[in-house]
């Protein structure tokens, strides 16, 4: 039985194609103005990859915030519950989740079979840590991927960022470049600032190892390390942990083609629109 | 106690300008240690809001733990990141008022700094206050689910009657607060009546004695700086009905007499005198002193009504204390609707001959923003001084900027001066 | 579209929703007086015995414009945006503003509202926050009579005993008739789905109340009549804040949710008591008054969270969404204890804060279905 999973997120799509729970193929392509388009092609890579076709699916599952438009996906499934799926499979025993993506933040508590349990999103402004820290990146003018190894050349936490706001943490950071502060301890600031803020959410959905870490940040070995130090424990950082929501949405589908299989393909029982005329559906 | 902050890995409190000043606040940290005292000869303690009457707590020997002065001081020692990320982590959201995230975070805290180990102690009791927004109204329930103890609230109605106070209102608030005085007989404290009248006859004199302290305060230049206003304006929470409170307020009239006799002025050469109607900048309190440097001195501060301090002498009767502190407490300028807040500020703008008011708008008060622009209106109307209004979380230092205030309040100083040339 | 139909007297209802001061209008064109109301403690009923038609001012999900001059954009977005109503014309009709004693931003409407309509007198029922209390009666009595002395002046019309008997007398079977409506509810599948019930609730509570009475108890016998709907998906109470704006609602049934109850300002709240009428009415109404416990201006909270427990036992809820409008102080104080409570009986929680204008709404469905994907049973 294979399945499809494509996630669409704001910066990326994802899109994982899985053979009776295997990975078989994988792809990653930025987000275009479109996100149609960016399923569609990202969809037809992975499939291509693999040497297959939508029509081959037995099901397939979308998430990520472009998960509703998706034409060819008989199912949306958020990329809250994606992300425990897919790190449950990735990181064996895994409890606690914290995704870092470019658009937000969230932190999931997941059970044995990667059924959430509880989550907290970040709801303070558009600080959303991939955007934060590509500012902070052309502010400095370091390649993104620099940003954690020359981060971690700082001894400490470097020098105190505003934790709140990229607006705020902005105008300090091009004061500390007026002053002549060497850049890795402005970027080790950076990443403390972020851990930091990120950190509340770990504590609020409450803390149970093992630990992961996924999305784009969980490559940022500065933030990374300076979490594992203010948590005290390790993070598990799946090998690509971009994929993570793709994978679980491709799991998803994988359920559900075995349900489907199982009652004899009636369907999913159809929602009812919530108002029949005159309402939003 | 010096020594005890200086050990802190905090700030000490700034330093007054004031020796008699200084003193006080010795005198408030002192106050705060008694608490301790207290709960280790098993009285139960009480955490309560520091706007509702003190002289009934003093009057039946309560030790209270205020919770909203220490969520203050939580700010002024720069702690207030940490207390608030205390109270977040525990589920208060970022949206509410930082003075009570800050409050919630020190009461709720498994740990807390050197000042607060002293300054608080674990409640057994607690009373709240819907005076005067629903911040006081409600963050005490988190410390009561905290520690699981028995709560009553005092219900204050707002003035919103025109003219003369209507007698059913003085009645009602009298009877929540002989209801306050019930809640605390039922928890093993006892009330003497005489012993209110006493109190009440106290905050009287003392109040007498402020309204003249007000009177040197409004002289022209400035004698007193405005962290040591807020200091004077605390201190009556903490220091006991004793002679020698009155005798150091005493002392502090003199004092500023004295000065004003001299002409000597918190700042040398006084070019602008200053109003600051919002919160304070509790995290920052260099920042109302940050104008002086342009010879701008900020000669009143709302952080004195705050404190609960000015209840008008001439409302209280020792003879009714009950009735006293509630009429007291309606005509309390800050008691919405904005009226009463709005005519203080006009008033103040007259008696202490304001250049220009200074409006920090706190994005998680909904009570004081909404009354700016209103005050902004009459100031202008009666007086022609401008107001400026501008957004400053004064209280949680992870949201204040002290580059972009400084910058504001330089544009507003630049446009106060080039007024002042032009007049003269 | 799948599904059995539904029953025809819910389009009156939405046609309400889509133009609420159509229904004011309506009523001023035929002559006479409309009251705006916010919130809980100025008795409608009242009004209604005077001749005014009272009118629980909604607001429009749309950006603040105007009222940003005058309330910073720190508080309730809810207000501000009535505010806006007021300060564009689209109120002119209001003969009075009738205000509560609730939260910061309300109150201070008694400042601000008179700057921004001049010609409209503004009321405020001082009512007291601490409520289930006798201690209050005579202080609550004087404020009604004073309430009442106001809307005679306004209205030109005196309110006397009987008519005021009257009055309480047709809210009241309003509000016998909504509990029916929201009962049907509790069924599995509800015979009605949220945003129906929403919709109901919320169109009454601006008709004129014979009308209103009229269309429930048709609505009752075509529910009766009815297939209930399909509902799958797991049973969700929604608790908050002012709710003017049917898309959350409609946004978590999308998601899967099923809404079996709710408590809001402008649903279950007003129509939680009645008062009777024996004895004199204006006791009559203070005695109900005193058991609206419903805002979270008043005081005990803990009668809050019992009602929201009660709710969730009686209507079969899985789990609870507190919906909170951003800056909403009064509601997000109390995120934290809800949280607790429910927590001790293992029911999911989930804590919205949400703008009036539908901003951040990506995000929330994201959020809301996430919750709902972990509240169903797999
Ligand atoms: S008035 Fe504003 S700043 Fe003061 S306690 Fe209330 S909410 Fe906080
Ligand atoms: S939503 Fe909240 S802040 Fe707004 S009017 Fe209602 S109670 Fe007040």
């Amino acid at each position: 039985m294979i399945t499809l999973g494509v996630d669409v997120g704001s910066l990326t799509g994802k899109a994982v194609v899985l053979e009776d729970g295997e990975l078989l193929a994988w792809e990653v392509i930025l987000t275009g103005p479109d996100s149609v388009e960016t399923a569609t092609a990202v969809a037809h890579a992975a499939l291509a990859k693999a040497g297959l076709a939508l029509g081959d699916m037995a099901a397939i599952v979308s998430t990520g915030y472009g998960r509703i438009v998706v034409p060819f996906a008989q199912r949306n499934v958020s990329e809250i519950s994606c992300h425990a799926k897919g790190a449950n499979r990735l990181v064996p025993g895994v409890r606690t989740i914290l995704d870092m993506g470019g658009q937000d933040c969230k932190a999931i508590r997941c059970d044995a079979t990667g059924k959430v349990t509880s989550f907290v999103m970040n709801d303070k402004c558009a600080a959303g840590a991939g955007r934060s820290m590509g500012i902070v990146a052309d502010l400095l003018k370091v390649r993104l991927e620099d940003l954690g190894p020359l981060a971690l050349e700082a001894p400490g936490d470097g020098v105190p960022v505003s934790s709140t706001c990229v607006v705020f943490a902005r105008s300090e950071i091009l004061s500390y470049q007026r002053e002549g502060t060497a850049k890795s301890e402005i970027l080790a600031g950076a990443c403390t600032a972020l851990a930091s803020r990120v950190l509340g959410l770990v504590k609020r959905v409450g803390l149970e190892p093992e630990f992961a870490i996924t999305g784009g940040i969980a490559k940022n070995v500065g933030v990374v390390r300076r979490l594992e130090r203010a948590l005290g424990v390790e993070a598990r950082i799946p090998a690509e942990p971009q994929i993570v929501g793709a994978l679980g949405a491709a799991i998803f589908a994988r359920e559900l083609a075995e349900k489907k299989a199982k009652r004899g393909d009636r369907g999913a029982p159809a929602r009812r629109s919530s108002l029949g005329d005159g309402g939003s559906s | 106690m010096e020594e005890q902050l200086e050990e802190a890995d905090h700030p000490p409190l700034p330093l007054p300008d004031l020796k008699v000043v200084e003193e006080m606040q010795l005198g408030i940290v002192d106050g705060f240690a008694e608490v301790q005292l207290a709960k280790a000869q098993g009285k139960p303690v009480v955490f309560s809001s520091v706007l509702l009457p003190k002289e009934i707590f003093q009057a039946m020997d309560v030790p209270v733990v205020y919770g909203n002065v220490l969520g203050a001081y939580a700010s002024i020692f720069g702690l207030s990141g940490k207390y608030c990320g205390i109270a977040e982590d525990l589920g208060t959201p970022r949206d509410v008022c930082a003075v009570h995230r800050c409050t919630i975070g020190v009461a709720c805290a498994d740990e807390r700094d050197d000042f607060f180990n002293m300054a608080f102690a674990v409640p057994d009791l607690a009373l709240a206050n819907n005076f005067p927004c629903a911040s006081e109204a409600k963050s005490f329930l988190a410390v009561v689910d905290k520690y699981g103890i028995p709560h009553h609230v005092v219900d204050t109605p707002i003035r919103s009657w025109d003219g003369e106070l209507p007698d059913h209102a003085v009645r009602y608030l009298a009877g929540q607060y002989r209801g306050m005085v019930a809640f605390l007989e039922r928890h093993g404290y006892r009330m003497d009546l005489e012993r209110l009248r006493e109190e009440i006859a106290f905050t009287k004199a003392l109040n007498t004695l402020m309204a003249e302290i007000e009177i040197c305060k409004q002289a022209v230049p400035a004698p007193m700086s405005a962290y040591d206003s807020v200091i004077a304006a605390t201190a009556p929470l903490v220091l006991g009905k004793e002679k020698r409170t009155l005798a150091i307020f005493e002392r502090l009239r003199d004092e500023l007499r004295d000065r004003v006799r001299r002409g000597k002025g918190v700042v040398e050469n006084e070019r602008l005198r200053l109003l600051w109607i919002g919160v304070p900048p509790l995290c920052d309190f260099k920042l109302v002193n940050y104008s002086e440097h342009r010879g701008a001195v900020v000669a009143k501060n709302l952080v004195e009504l705050l404190a609960g301090f000015m209840l008008d002498p001439a409302l209280i009767d020792p003879q009714y204390p009950f009735e006293s502190l509630a009429r007291a407490q309606l005509e309390n300028p800050l008691n919405p609707p904005g009226r009463g807040l709005i005519d203080y500020f006009v008033r103040a703008t007259r008696e202490y001959r304001i250049d220009g008011v200074l409006g920090a708008v706190k994005r998680t008060c909904a009570m004081l923003p909404s009354v700016q622009r209103l005050t902004k209106d009459a100031i202008q109307r009666a007086t022609g001084v401008p107001t400026i209004i501008f957004d400053l979380d004064g209280v949680d230092a992870r949201e204040y900027d002290a580059a972009s205030t400084h910058a504001t309040i330089d544009a507003f100083l630049d446009v106060l001066l080039a007024r002042k040339e032009k007049a003269s | 579209m799948t599904g059995p139909a539904r029953p025809a007297v819910l389009d009156e209802f939405r046609a309400v929703l889509r133009d609420p001061a159509a229904v004011p209008r309506a009523w001023k064109a035929a002559g006479g007086k409309v009251a705006g109301v916010r919130c809980l403690f100025a008795p409608e009923e009242i009004l209604w015995a005077a001749g005014m038609l009272p009118y629980p001012l909604p607001g429009t999900p749309e950006p603040v414009r105007l009222a940003d001059a005058w309330l910073q954009p720190c508080t309730c977005e809810f207000v501000r945006n009535l505010l806006d109503h007021a300060l564009d014309g689209r109120l002119a009709f209001l003969d009075l503003l009738a205000l509560s004693n609730t939260c910061d931003v309300t109150r201070r409407l008694l400042d601000v509202w008179p700057q921004c309509m001049p010609n409209t007198p503004v009321h405020l029922v001082n009512n007291p926050q601490k409520l289930l209390e006798d201690g209050n009666r005579e202080y609550f009595l004087e404020e009604l009579r004073r309430f009442r002395n106001r809307v005679e002046a306004v209205s030109g019309k005196p309110v006397a005993a009987d008519g005021l008997r009257e009055a309480i007398k047709l809210y009241d079977e309003t509000r016998a008739l909504m509990t029916e409506v929201y009962g049907m509810r509790r069924e599995d599948p509800p015979r009605l789905s949220g945003v129906e019930a929403f919709v109901t609730a919320f169109a009454t509570s601006i008709l004129p109340k014979d009308r209103a009475n009229h269309l429930l108890r048709r609505l009752l016998d075509e529910l009766r009549a009815a297939e209930p709907p399909e509902g799958f998906g797991p049973r969700i109470l929604v608790t908050g804040s002012a709710l003017d704006d049917p898309a959350l609602l409609e946004m978590i049934e999308e998601v899967g949710g099923v809404v079996v109850a709710d408590d809001l300002c402008t649903t279950s709240r007003w129509f939680a008591h009645r008062a009777g009428t024996d004895g004199d009415p204006l006791d009559a109404l203070w005695r109900m008054l005193n058991r609206r416990t419903l805002c979270a201006s008043t005081f005990p909270t803990q009668a809050r969270f019992d009602r929201i427990l009660a709710m969730v036992d009686e209507f079969h809820a899985d789990a609870v969404i507190q919906f909170n409008l951003k800056y909403c102080h009064p509601f997000l104080y109390e995120s934290q204890p809800l949280r607790k409570r429910l927590e001790a009986r293992n029911i999911p929680l989930t804590i919205l804060e949400v703008g009036h204008d539908r901003s951040g709404f990506g995000q929330l469905r994201t959020r809301l279905q996430a919750f709902v994907e972990m509240v169903e049973p797999s």
